[in-house]
């Protein structure tokens, strides 16, 4: 609340602006362009080097000064960005055909070299938070001006989708990466303007932008602000117009609110809490099963996060490559304490571990499944534990199930597969080893779609039979916008996009 | 005491805290419901006096459990442990003050500058730092509400024996051959007690904040047991739309703080001689 008094000075300059923008008909009014909009995001951004993080907020807002290869629609289709075309010329090939006409903010040319270069530096400067991704890249050739192929050390069939998520550079940029990217530029709609670290990021229009008609609007500032309530009031009284994050409890306030719209989408994120899978009891799939038995999902979903949340049918949620419904997983509590009692465990207890206030209701729900396991004997310790210490509690093996989720970047689930239930991955978080799995994931990581599928498939059945995990929902994603905002997009994956939005 | 009973303060602040402490002894008397157990069809009730379910006097929370009942609860962990909390501060605190008091020297002196190292951390933070290490069970809990408090009593114990031992009737017991031990326990500290008494009830205030506090970031009594800072806490997301979550633990810690706090006021009213 601190920062109410700034932000309002801030907000009357803003509309001060907008209004001398308005009184003057000028070049911004011939193109269509006008007015400000400024977003209220949930999770502060870190860094404007589109290589080192893996931080949503940080994509949404970089996805607007930098413009990637492929872009991912809402319906989890790639379509063009940078690269016109793409198509594996094997497993390990890969070939992008780039597009023409495109330039820096500062004039140069997006040529082959820019794609050269941005890949080779995230292969290369393992320092990156993104290098152990690109790992798997061999060489990088281009091929005239405006084609590149990239050739990999084995098959890499997720690279169009990874490559959503890194914004091209100019090869400029590889002199000096400190001073870069004090002052970015990249072939995005917007350019870069200034950044209050942890406070505001100011965007503002690029006038050559290869997208005819994109932006629509001249200035854009997106503010963070991890305080849901006070994300909520700056909405209602007018002073942001998109707020990401909402709560279910928050939408009927919100919905009575003059001026202020709720959208929501099923998002690309299942929750999904984790076994210790080499600790007993845990370790025992009758122990798993009896536990995943006693839990009333819908119970989750309806009462506590009131109809925001649904059903898990499978690992991978619906939309993506890979997924398949598997039905749900059936409320049982008289035949959860049958296999506890097969499984000789009586009295029960369990260290359930949760990331403090990471996700939304989370100690809700822990205490609501915690209820639920003490109905079928099984006594639950909840561990709500500092985010940094939890991951060291997990690195250790000291627990028995860990409150998480899994947001399945980049609409692609060869990461969550790679990171979860290979040896490897696991070693120092569920312990996971199933060489079966592990040979289906290899198998799944070549270029054709309806190969991946099939693996992605067994891989599910095999996983929804193990119980290596809870899946007790899928995430709907709620976002409140002013009625102002034209043509905005509830995004599944979270992102904030506004390079295609209007106001009003 | 009956100067302490004709104390308007003192007797208000007395039957507050009364209250509020048979109140939480009582609970499992008291108590409408189980405060733990949810149940999830009668989430976020409103108390009765605003038109809810006339089983829910202070209506239910974000898992459907009764407020009463986990005031009721949660009180009883607030108070047992600000009140272990004074206890342990206060003995620790007095046996250390009047060593240093007593012994004086070099003694003195290292305790004293630990007094004020101490005193120099802010004590939240201090208490942060300390729960995230050990973890946060209840004596931990105790332990680090007691670590915060003992200076108070240190600093003061210390005071009084080197005025009082220097005192004649003081003297006077030495030169009839009273052992040390003697002059401590039958001389010195009975006149140190007035102030201790003082400074443990306004004590007893700090520490139900500071437990309360605690508990508000996570660090105190883990749920789902009932403590008045958590709920608070898992109120505070509700405020827009079930602000009783909040409210009533709330109003149960200003209570108690209140009580307390005129109790303790009372009392230096009426044991100082200076006023």
């Amino acid at each position: 609340m601190g920062t109410l008094p700034l932000s309002r000075r801030r907000f009357l300059a803003g509309s001060g602006a907008a209004l001398a923008a308005a009184a003057r008909p000028g070049a911004a009014a011939a193109q269509g362009r006008r007015g400000e909009i400024i977003a209220g995001l949930s999770e502060r951004m870190l860094t404007l080097d589109p290589a080192n993080h893996y931080s949503i907020s940080s994509t949404s807002v970089l996805r607007h000064v930098y413009d990637p290869l492929v872009d991912v629609t809402n319906d989890d289709r790639f379509v063009p960005a940078l690269a016109e075309t793409w198509r594996p010329l094997n497993n390990t090939t890969w070939r992008f055909t780039l597009r023409r006409g495109v330039s820096f903010h500062d004039g140069t040319p997006f040529t082959a070299d820019s794609v050269v270069f941005t890949l080779k530096r995230v292969r290369d400067n393992t320092k990156l938070i993104k290098s152990f991704v690109y790992q798997d890249i061999e060489d990088v050739q281009k091929d005239g001006d405006h084609a590149v192929t990239v050739t990999t050390k084995r098959p890499f069939g997720s690279l169009p989708a990874h490559l959503t998520m890194l914004g091209m550079l100019p090869p400029s940029a590889g002199a000096n990466d400190e001073a870069f990217f004090q002052k970015p530029i990249g072939t995005g709609p917007f350019r870069f303007g200034s950044w209050t670290h942890g406070d505001h990021i100011d965007l503002v229009a690029s006038p050559k932008y290869w997208k005819p008609g994109i932006p629509r609007v001249e200035k854009l500032t997106f503010r963070f602000i991890p305080e849901l309530s006070t994300r909520v009031s700056a909405l209602r009284a007018g002073e942001i117009h998109v707020i990401d994050r909402v709560w279910p409890d928050m939408v009927q306030t919100l919905k009575g609110t003059a001026g202020v719209k709720v959208l929501d989408t099923p998002a690309l994120e299942a929750q999904r809490w984790h076994f210790q899978l080499a600790r007993d009891p845990v370790k025992d799939l009758r122990v798993r099963k009896a536990i995943s038995l006693a839990i009333d999902r819908n119970v989750i979903i309806k009462d506590l996060l009131l109809g925001y949340a649904r059903p898990v049918v499978c690992p991978v949620p619906p939309g993506l490559l890979g997924h398949t419904n598997l039905g749900q997983k059936p409320y049982d509590p008289e035949k959860a304490r049958q296999l506890l009692k097969q499984a000789g465990a009586s009295n029960l207890s369990l260290d359930f571990v949760l990331m403090k206030d990471l996700y939304p209701k989370q100690l809700e729900i822990a205490q609501a499944v915690a209820a639920m396991l003490g109905e079928v004997g099984v006594k639950v310790n909840i561990r709500n534990l500092e985010i940094a210490t939890a991951r060291e509690q997990r690195t250790a093996g000291n627990y028995d199930l860990f409150f998480s989720g899994w947001a399945q970047m980049p609409h692609d689930p060869d990461w969550y597969f790679g990171q979860w239930f290979t040896k490897t991955g696991a070693e120092k978080l569920t312990r996971f080893s199933d060489p079966r799995v592990e040979q289906l994931i290899a198998d799944g990581r070549v270029p054709d779609p309806k190969v991946r599928q099939q693996k992605y498939e067994e891989i599910d059945r095999l996983l929804w039979e193990e119980e290596p995990e809870i899946w007790p929902y899928y995430t709907v994603a709620i976002y409140a916008i002013s009625d102002k905002l034209r043509n905005f997009e509830a995004r599944r994956d979270y992102y904030v996009l506004l390079h295609e939005v209007g106001i009003a | 005491m009956k100067r302490l009973l004709r104390s308007p303060t003192a007797v208000t602040g007395g039957v507050l805290l009364l209250l509020v402490v048979v109140a939480s002894v009582a609970a499992p008397l008291l108590a409408p419901a189980d405060p733990v157990k949810p149940s999830f069809g009668r989430r976020l009730q409103p108390p009765r006096l605003l038109g809810g379910a006339s089983a829910y006097a202070l209506g239910t929370d974000n898992l459907g459990r009764d407020i009463l009942a986990r005031l009721l609860y949660g009180g009883r962990v607030s108070l047992v442990l600000a009140a272990s909390a004074v206890a342990l501060a206060a003995t620790a605190g007095v046996v250390v003050g009047l060593a240093a008091g007593i012994l004086g020297g070099r003694l003195d002196d290292f305790v004293m500058r630990l007094a004020d190292v101490q005193l120099a951390f802010p004590v939240i933070m201090l208490a942060i730092a300390i729960v995230a290490v050990v973890g946060s069970s209840p004596a931990a809990l105790v332990s680090v509400l007691a670590l915060s408090g003992w200076v108070l009593y240190a600093r003061t114990v210390r005071a009084n024996v080197l005025t009082i031992r220097r005192l004649e009737y003081v003297e006077a017991a030495r030169t009839l051959g009273a052992s040390e031990l003697r002059v401590i326990l039958r001389h010195i500290l009975p006149n140190t007690l007035a102030p201790i008494l003082v400074i443990g009830s306004s004590q007893f205030a700090t520490m139900v904040l500071l437990e309360s506090g605690l508990s508000f970031l996570g660090l105190g009594i883990q749920p789902p047991q009932p403590s008045w800072g958590a709920m608070l806490a898992e109120g505070r997301d509700y405020l827009s739309n079930a602000w009783w979550l909040a409210t009533v633990p709330g109003m149960a810690i200003s209570l108690v703080v209140l009580g307390a706090n005129l109790l303790g006021d009372g009392l230096r009213d009426v044991l100082d001689p200076r006023l």
